[in-house]
């Protein structure tokens, strides 16, 4: 009986350190949600909206990358280039696009960063707190006062 | 969490403390237990689930390995899946993605695979737990029959993310009967500035002038190259040592006595010494784990080079899941069958500033083994020690790195030696405020540099 | 023996006073102390308190924030610094962040040589465009920084590459393709007796770009006769932005002079254009109430800055710059009826359109070394994809 006892507690633990592990290692991956369904979604919200809305010049000229070899993007920044206020979602085709364009999002940030230190602290202290991420084939770069409120958005969404 | 950080010292630490010594006697344990899980889930949190489920794993089979104690073959079976429950848990996180290179590699593919953060201290609390469960097969102790006490031992805050890796048998009676008192506060405040202090002022310190020579990548000169080699010979002992010695201080504030993890390794008069002294935790699992089980040096010669091999093969392997790291685990276990062999009689019969300059050299070759991840960087390094590929004897590099950090020198050597310490222990006796007062400041001082620098993370936590 | 441990026991007692009381008093100030939200010893906006949200608690950035919000907002937190700072003087440290503690309270910015295929792409951008458009008359500013041309007050064995090497290899492939250099590496070198750059800033003085302009006036045509100049201190409180890095000389105070003409003045019309903002001045002494002081030159830095003199001759030029023209320009004013100040590092238009546009007859670069060579929009400026 005693022995019985402990047989179902091992069974019971490693069973639970099987559900965990996986979980954790698919803790990455994201829903595979249409770009299209996150941009309707996230241009709900008019923090977002009130930036402007850009396309692929801009994203080869800030990101340096080709809207060809992405699956979808959205990209919002603001009007005035003192200002540092911006979101990108990219979706990309696999995890090696994925991590390119991760990358160049961390580029961004750091040129951002080397743009406006010692001149903007204001713009010096929303891009310490900007946001960049991914999960699963998905990147999100968030900057500005809302740009935590945008992850967890965005977040939900996959 | 870790404890050279201003939200520890001044948010957690006090608050804990004020409700550790005001809580009635029977509530101490919860109340540590609960402050060691807020302390670990600060920062990862999804990370303690799994450090409770290792806690409850080795407590219910500590349990029943107990009861199984007539029955040596049962014991084999569960102890066999014990140590294959935590290799899969710790090689999951630690080393799989190393494992997956090195084949890739070997194969000339690569196999793409998430990156998993390391959880913090896995490999500490996974080898404390271990030792509970051989202690318990080996019949050394009995198995803790009460969870509360058990979670005491398998989860408490001071040596839970980088040790010491305390054994079971050396705490098991202040697990339920412990005494707080001012001097204990005071014992321990003295052990916890020390080691912040070393961490803080010297090996944050040290590791500056190490970066600044090598960040570059441009070839060093050979005075560069020894500079940098020696700020991260002192920087990594004060970072380990100082980190055990704010544990051991945190334990002696709740009442734990554990036991010393540092004994100036730099004194050292030959390797084999120097590894009774550096990390003595974890050279003593090795050795009571591993090294005996396999035989030690009660077998033939062969297998007794095999074991040793094997021992610090593991031991190299344990610092970091990398082939560097096997390297200077290897590199080690060559140094000790040499010692054992040809060496021994010529190292006592020299003076000793000699052999200690002999065991510092081998120690400080060996952190380059440590240092450097790739094996190109590697050879250059060692290469730049003995003047080959360097820009020249000294260039202004090296120069300038010599000028801002002879002060520190000047400090850190006679700190890691016994000398200065005796010297404040007398002055202790002598004049006891004065002694406490200059602790202070050391604290003083080690709180601003935290505050400048918005704390460095610990070496010692990759481990 | 029985004696010893007693003793042992005081100090240990003392400790167990001490460290506690310190712990709690710190601990008890830091909930009460309201909160800061801006340094000027540091120059930065300070941590604010983080959102507690459930998904930021489980990644580990609100903890990661807090412990930030913590060190921010740390009791007297500018004296910690200080102590520490203090403490490093102490200890023969003489580099913090890049910048070195100089002789006769000179602080220098470090010179990172830049990366070649970063220079080669910006020098490569510079030549195409300069055959692309040979109607257009090309110059090229380059100013050296206070670690080249005060070299002298580094710190003994400071290791610093040497930017010459870098500057002469760029001038003579500008050289080669068109583009005018105005080397005022001399004239500037000559002249170390007046204080060419801040103590305490990375920026030159106004002294330093007169100099400059001295020296540009004989390459570019100009006829530095027409105006003749004063100079006057605006603030005596200027704090550069050096001391806020490195934490050297935090309390050092010092100069910031503007050179005015004498006489009569032609009228300027300054027009920032993504501001839509109009002045007559080229100096916004509203700044100098400011941390930022040095920003009184032009307000600071702009994306497009478009100057208008009534002058005889119609004489258009663009300057592609950085802020070490904001206070040079003021000096090549009176010589041009347009001059349109182009700062790529914020400008994302198209400068073809605005030189078609503006019809512009001359470009002069006008950079410092130290941002020159790190910077990479100016080749995005030059040729977009």
């Amino acid at each position: 009986m005693r022995s019985k006892k402990y047989l179902f507690i091992k069974i019971g633990m490693v069973a639970f350190l099987a559900i965990y592990l996986f979980l954790i290692y698919t803790s990455d991956s994201a829903k595979d949600i249409p770009m299209e369904e996150i941009t309707s979604s996230m241009e709900s919200d008019e923090t977002v909206t009130s930036l402007e809305k850009r396309g692929r010049t801009d994203l080869k000229r800030y990101y340096q990358l080709s809207e060809d070899s992405l699956e979808g993007y959205l990209f919002y920044k603001a009007v005035s280039p003192m200002s540092v206020e911006e979101l990108l979602i990219i979706k990309a085709p696999d995890k090696q696009q994925t991590n390119i364009a991760c990358d160049s999002a961390r580029a961004h940030l750091d040129s951002q960063k080397q743009v406006f230190q010692g001149y903007g602290t204001d713009q010096m202290a929303f891009l310490n707190e900007a946001v960049v991420e991914s999960k699963g084939n998905y990147v999100i770069y968030a900057c500005g006062p809302n740009a935590q409120k945008w992850r967890e958005k965005f977040l939900s969404l996959i | 969490m870790v404890f050279s950080n201003i939200f520890f010292i001044f948010g957690f630490l006090p608050v804990f403390l004020l409700l550790y010594y005001l809580a009635p006697y029977k509530l101490r344990n919860l109340l540590l237990v609960g402050a060691s899980l807020v302390f670990y889930a600060w920062g990862e949190p999804v990370y303690v689930i799994l450090m409770i489920f290792s806690a409850l794993f080795h407590y219910f089979m500590g349990m029943e390995m107990e009861e199984l104690s007539r029955f040596p073959k049962k014991i084999r079976g569960n102890l066999i899946f014990v140590v294959v429950i935590d290799l899969l848990i710790l090689g999951f996180f630690k080393y799989y993605g190393f494992f997956l290179d090195s084949i890739g590699t070997v194969f000339g593919i690569s196999i793409s695979h998430p990156e998993l953060p390391l959880p913090i201290g896995i490999s500490f609390y996974t080898f404390k737990n271990l030792s509970y469960i051989f202690d318990i097969c080996q019949k050394k102790i009995h198995a803790q029959k009460k969870l509360l006490p058990f979670l005491v031992y398998s989860t408490m805050f001071p040596h839970m993310t980088a040790g010491p890796i305390i054994r079971y048998a050396d705490i098991e009676e202040q697990l339920t009967r412990r005494s707080i008192n001012i001097i204990k506060l005071g014992v321990g405040a003295e052990y916890f500035i020390k080691g912040l202090a070393a961490k803080v002022l010297l090996a944050d310190n040290l590791a500056g002038i190490y970066a600044d020579l090598t960040a570059s990548g441009e070839p060093l000169s050979l005075l560069g190259a020894w500079i940098a080699i020696f700020a991260y010979t002192m920087q990594i002992y004060f970072d380990f040592s100082g980190y055990s010695n704010m544990a051991i201080g945190l334990g002696k504030m709740l009442g734990f006595d554990f036991k010393k993890n540092f004994d100036y390794p730099y004194t050292s008069t030959s390797v084999s010494e120097f590894w009774r002294r550096w990390h003595i935790s974890l050279g003593s699992w090795f050795r009571d784990y591993i090294y005996i089980p396999l035989g030690g040096n009660r077998v033939s010669t062969l297998k007794h080079i095999r074991n040793i091999f094997i021992v610090w093969a593991l031991t190299g392997l344990w610092h970091g899941a990398s082939w560097n790291f096997v390297l200077w685990g290897l590199y080690y276990g060559l140094l000790l069958l040499l010692e054992k062999f040809i060496l021994n009689g010529f190292l006592k019969k020299i003076p000793k500033p000699l052999a200690n300059l002999y065991t510092m050299l081998a120690v400080m070759i060996g952190w380059v083994f440590f240092s450097q991840t790739d094996f190109s960087s590697m050879g250059k390094f060692l290469m730049a020690l003995i003047g080959i590929g360097v820009s020249g004897v000294a260039d202004t590099q090296a120069l300038f790195a010599l000028r801002s950090s002879l002060i520190l020198f000047l400090i850190a050597i006679p700190a890691s030696r016994p000398g200065l310490y005796q010297h404040y222990k007398l002055s202790m006796r002598r004049s006891p405020w004065k002694a406490a007062a200059v602790n202070m400041i050391l604290l003083i001082l080690s709180v601003a540099f935290l505050v400048y620098n918005s704390y460095t993370p610990f070496l010692y936590l990759k481990f | 023996m029985k004696k010893k441990t007693k003793s042992y026991k005081y100090f240990f007692r003392n400790m167990g006073l001490l460290f506690p009381i310190l712990l709690i008093v710190v601990f008890l100030i830091s909930i009460f102390l309201p909160e800061r939200s801006f340094s000027e010893k540091e120059n930065r906006v300070l941590a604010s308190k983080p959102d507690l949200t459930i998904s930021s608690l489980v990644s580990g950035q609100f903890e990661k924030k807090y412990e930030t919000y913590v060190n921010d907002q740390f009791p007297m937190r500018d004296m910690w610094v200080e102590l520490k700072a203090g403490t490093d003087l102490l200890m023969g440290k003489t580099r913090s962040n890049g910048v070195f503690l100089g002789k006769d309270g000179y602080l220098l910015e470090d010179f990172t040589p830049p990366l070649p295929d970063h220079i080669r792409a910006t020098t490569e951008a510079m030549t195409t465009f300069a055959k692309a458009h040979s109607e257009i008359t090309q110059y090229a500013l380059i100013a050296p920084n206070a670690v080249n041309i005060l070299k002298e007050k580094l710190p003994a064995a400071a290791p610093v590459k040497d930017q010459n090497i870098y500057l002469d290899e760029l001038f003579s492939t500008l050289e080669q393709n068109g583009i005018s250099c105005i080397d005022v590496r001399n004239t500037l070198k000559e002249n170390t007796n007046h204080q060419l750059y801040y103590h305490t800033d990375h920026h030159w003085t106004t002294q330093a770009a007169y100099f400059a302009y001295k020296e540009a006036a004989s390459k570019m045509d100009l006829d530095t006769g027409i105006c003749s100049y004063e100079q006057f201190p605006v603030t005596g409180s200027f704090q550069g932005t050096l001391s806020a890095k490195s934490g050297f000389r935090s309390h050092e105070k010092e100069d910031i002079y503007v050179f005015l003409p004498k006489g009569d003045a032609p009228s300027h019309v300054i027009n920032y254009v993504d501001e839509q903002k109009k002045s007559a001045s080229f100096y916004a002494s509203e700044q100098l109430n400011g941390r930022d002081k040095y920003a009184m030159f032009f307000n600071g830095n702009h994306p497009l800055v478009k100057i208008s003199t009534p002058t005889k001759e119609d004489r258009t030029l663009l300057v592609l710059k950085d802020s070490y023209a904001n206070c040079m320009v003021p000096f090549l004013a009176p010589h041009y009826r347009t001059i349109i100040m182009v700062d790529p590092r914020y400008y994302y238009d198209d400068l073809e359109e605005l030189i078609q546009v503006e019809n512009v007859q001359e470009i002069l670069y006008l950079y410092n070394a130290n941002t020159f060579f790190s910077d990479t929009s100016l080749e995005m400026t030059l040729s977009p994809q």
